[in-house]
C-alpha cells in the first residue's frame, strides 16, 4: 500500500468519524435542553417503570438517559443502581438505531455478551428497550426492561413497551413546554409596567399569515391605553389549512397579560406537534393547571382547524370557557358555533370536546373575545343576539369590511379589551 | 375607560353556614371585597359556605376568578360550598365559561 492510499483512508475515516460525532453532540444537545440530567426521582416516571414491570412481568425497568460518557438512571424500579458506564450492547446500542432493541439470552448474543451487566456479577441475561425519541427525532434514552433470566417477548408486549416509552417523551416535552412558558413569562413580568407595548407585540402575530382557500383580518383594541391588553389572537397555518385561536386571561393588566403570553406560546409549543384542538386545549390545560400563579389565574380560548375540502372548509373547533365564535354563511344568516366547554388552567384532568363544522365558500367565520359582546351588545352580556344581527347584512363583503363595520360597532369607549379575527372561505 | 362599580358583601352566620351575599357588580374593582370576606373562613368553625350572587348584576372574569379561588379555598378544608345564582348575566357567564357543572347549588 502506497502511502499516499494510507493518507486518504484515514481522511475518509476522520470525517465518517466527524459526521457521527456532530450527531452525537446535537444528541447531547438534546438531552441538556431537557434538564433531566441529576434530577431528583419524581412520581411520573416512577409510575411508568412500576407499570412497565407490572405489564411485561419482568422485575427491572428503566428509564435511562444516556450522558457523554454515562447511561444515568432517571427511573429504576427493581434494582437500585443510579448510572452505569455508557458500554455498547444495552441503552448505549439501542438508542443508535430506531424501534425496539431486543436481547432475549444477553449471555449467548454476541451484541452483549461482553457487556459488563451481561458478563459480570449482575448476570443481566435479558434486555427490552425502546428509545425516547424526542419530537425533532432525537434518541435520549430509552425505557427498558430487564431480567436475570432468559425469556421471550411478545409482540404485543412490544407495543406496550413503546406506549409507556411515548408517554415518558410526552411527560417530558411537556415539562419543558412548561419551563418555557414559565422563563418567558417571568421575563415579561420583570418588564412589565414600561414594555407594554413589546409584551402586547409578543401576544400577537406580527402579521397574518397568507394562506390560499382564506382571507383574514384581525383586529385589537386595548380599553386602557396605559396598560396591556390580557386578549390574544393567533394564526398558524398547518399542512391542511389554518388553525386559529383567540383567547383572554381573567383579570386586566400586565399580569393577565403574562398569563396570556404564557398560554399563547405554550399553545404554539403544543402545536408544533398537534393541530387537533380539543387535544391541544387538554395539554395546554394540564400544563397551566399543574403550575398555577400566585394569585391564581385562568384563559379562556376559542381553537379552531380549518382543513379545505372541495366545499370550503371543515372547521374543527374546542371552546375552553370562551364564546362561542359565528359563521356568517353567504346568504345572509348568522349562527354560533361549538360546544361550551371549561376554562383553562384552573382544574387538572378537564375534559375538552370538539365539534366539526362544514363552512362553504363565501362563509365568514368571525372568532372574538368576550369584549367584543361588552361593548356591541351590552355591559355584562353574554348572549351574541345582537352581534349576529350586526354581522347579518355583511355576509360576503370581506373580511376587512366586516372588521371595519365591528371596530365602528366597538367605539372609542371600551370598558374591555376587544380582540377578533374574521375569516373568510375563498 | 373603566367603570367605577359599587358592591355591598354581606357575610353572617345560619347554623353552621357561612352566607356571603353580594348585591352589585362584581369584577375587576370589588373582587378584592370577596376575596376578603373569605379570609380567615376555615378557622370559624363553619361546615359550609354559600355564596349568594342572585343580586349580582354583573360579573367578569375576575369576579369569577374570586368565586372560584373561595371554591378551592372552603373545599380544600372539607367543608361544602355552594351557590345561589339566578337566571340572568351570571349565570349566562357561567355557562360559557363550562363551570356551571362544578359547582354545587342551593
Amino acid at each position: 500500500m502506497l502511502i499516499g492510499e494510507v493518507g486518504q483512508r484515514q481522511g475518509w475515516e476522520a470525517r465518517v468519524l466527524d459526521s457521527s460525532r456532530i450527531e452525537e453532540m446535537r444528541r447531547l444537545e438534546a438531552v441538556r435542553r431537557y434538564d433531566i440530567l441529576d434530577t431528583p426521582p419524581d412520581g411520573a416516571f416512577e409510575r411508568i417503570t412500576a407499570l412497565a414491570s407490572r405489564l411485561l412481568g419482568t422485575p427491572i425497568s428503566i428509564v435511562s438517559v444516556v450522558d457523554e460518557d454515562r447511561i444515568w438512571f432517571k427511573s429504576h424500579h427493581g434494582v437500585e443502581v443510579e448510572e452505569v458506564d455508557r458500554e455498547p450492547g444495552l441503552c448505549a446500542s439501542a438508542i443508535l438505531q430506531e424501534g425496539p432493541w431486543i436481547v432475549a439470552d444477553a449471555k449467548s448474543d454476541p451484541r452483549t455478551l461482553a457487556n459488563s451487566l451481561v458478563a459480570g456479577e449482575f448476570g443481566l441475561q435479558f434486555y427490552a428497550g425502546v428509545p425516547l425519541t424526542t419530537f425533532d427525532g432525537f434518541n435520549l434514552g430509552t425505557l427498558c426492561v430487564l431480567d436475570q433470566e432468559p425469556r421471550e417477548i411478545s409482540a404485543e408486549e412490544v407495543e406496550t413497551l413503546s406506549d409507556l416509552a411515548s408517554l415518558v417523551v410526552d411527560e417530558l416535552e411537556l415539562r419543558l413546554a412548561a419551563r418555557r412558558a414559565l422563563e418567558l413569562e417571568g421575563a415579561l413580568r420583570r418588564n412589565a409596567e414600561h414594555t407594554a407595548r413589546t409584551l402586547q407585540q409578543s401576544l400577537l402575530p406580527i402579521e397574518l399569515p397568507a394562506v390560499e382557500g382564506f382571507r383574514l383580518a384581525a383586529r385589537y383594541h386595548v380599553a386602557n391605553k396605559d396598560e396591556v391588553g390580557g386578549d390574544f389572537y393567533d394564526v398558524v397555518p398547518t399542512p391542511s389549512g389554518l388553525a386559529l385561536g383567540v383567547g383572554d386571561a381573567c383579570g386586566k393588566g400586565t399580569e393577565a397579560a403574562g398569563a396570556t403570553g404564557a398560554a399563547r406560546w405554550t399553545l404554539r409549543t403544543i402545536f408544533s406537534q398537534e393541530w387537533n384542538p380539543a387535544v391541544a386545549l387538554t395539554r395546554l390545560n394540564e400544563l397551566l393547571a399543574r403550575h398555577p400563579e400566585d394569585p391564581r389565574r385562568y384563559v379562556t380560548i376559542a381553537l379552531a382547524s380549518l382543513t379545505l375540502d372541495s366545499e370550503g372548509a371543515k372547521c374543527t373547533l374546542s371552546l375552553g370557557g370562551h364564546p362561542k365564535p359565528l359563521v356568517v354563511r353567504g346568504k345572509g344568516s348568522t349562527e354560533a358555533i361549538g360546544e361550551a366547554g371549561p376554562l383553562i388552567g384552573w382544574s387538572q384532568g378537564v375534559k375538552f370536546e370538539e365539534v366539526t363544522v362544514q363552512l362553504f365558500k363565501g362563509d365568514t367565520l368571525v372568532m372574538f373575545t368576550d369584549g367584543l359582546l361588552e361593548t356591541t351588545c351590552g355591559h355584562g352580556e353574554t348572549s351574541d343576539a345582537r352581534l349576529r344581527e350586526l354581522l347579518n347584512p355583511l355576509a360576503g363583503k370581506g373580511p376587512e369590511a366586516i372588521a371595519d363595520a365591528l371596530d365602528a360597532a366597538v367605539g372609542d369607549e371600551m370598558t374591555d379589551d376587544v380582540g377578533f379575527l374574521v375569516v373568510e372561505l375563498l | 375607560m373603566r367603570r367605577d362599580t359599587v358592591v355591598t358583601i354581606d357575610a353572617h352566620r345560619e347554623g353552621d353556614a357561612l352566607w356571603i351575599r353580594i348585591v352589585g357588580e362584581l369584577d375587576v374593582s370589588t373582587e378584592p371585597e370577596l376575596i376578603q370576606a373569605g379570609e380567615g373562613v376555615e378557622n370559624e368553625g363553619y361546615s359550609k359556605v354559600v355564596l349568594d350572587i342572585r343580586e349580582v348584576a354583573f360579573m367578569d372574569s375576575s369576579g369569577l376568578r374570586a368565586a372560584l379561588w373561595l371554591k378551592d379555598k372552603v373545599e380544600g378544608h372539607g367543608m361544602k360550598y355552594s351557590l345561589v345564582v339566578s337566571d340572568g348575566p351570571v349565570k349566562r357567564l357561567l355557562d360559557v365559561a363550562g363551570v356551571a357543572s362544578w359547582f354545587t347549588y342551593e
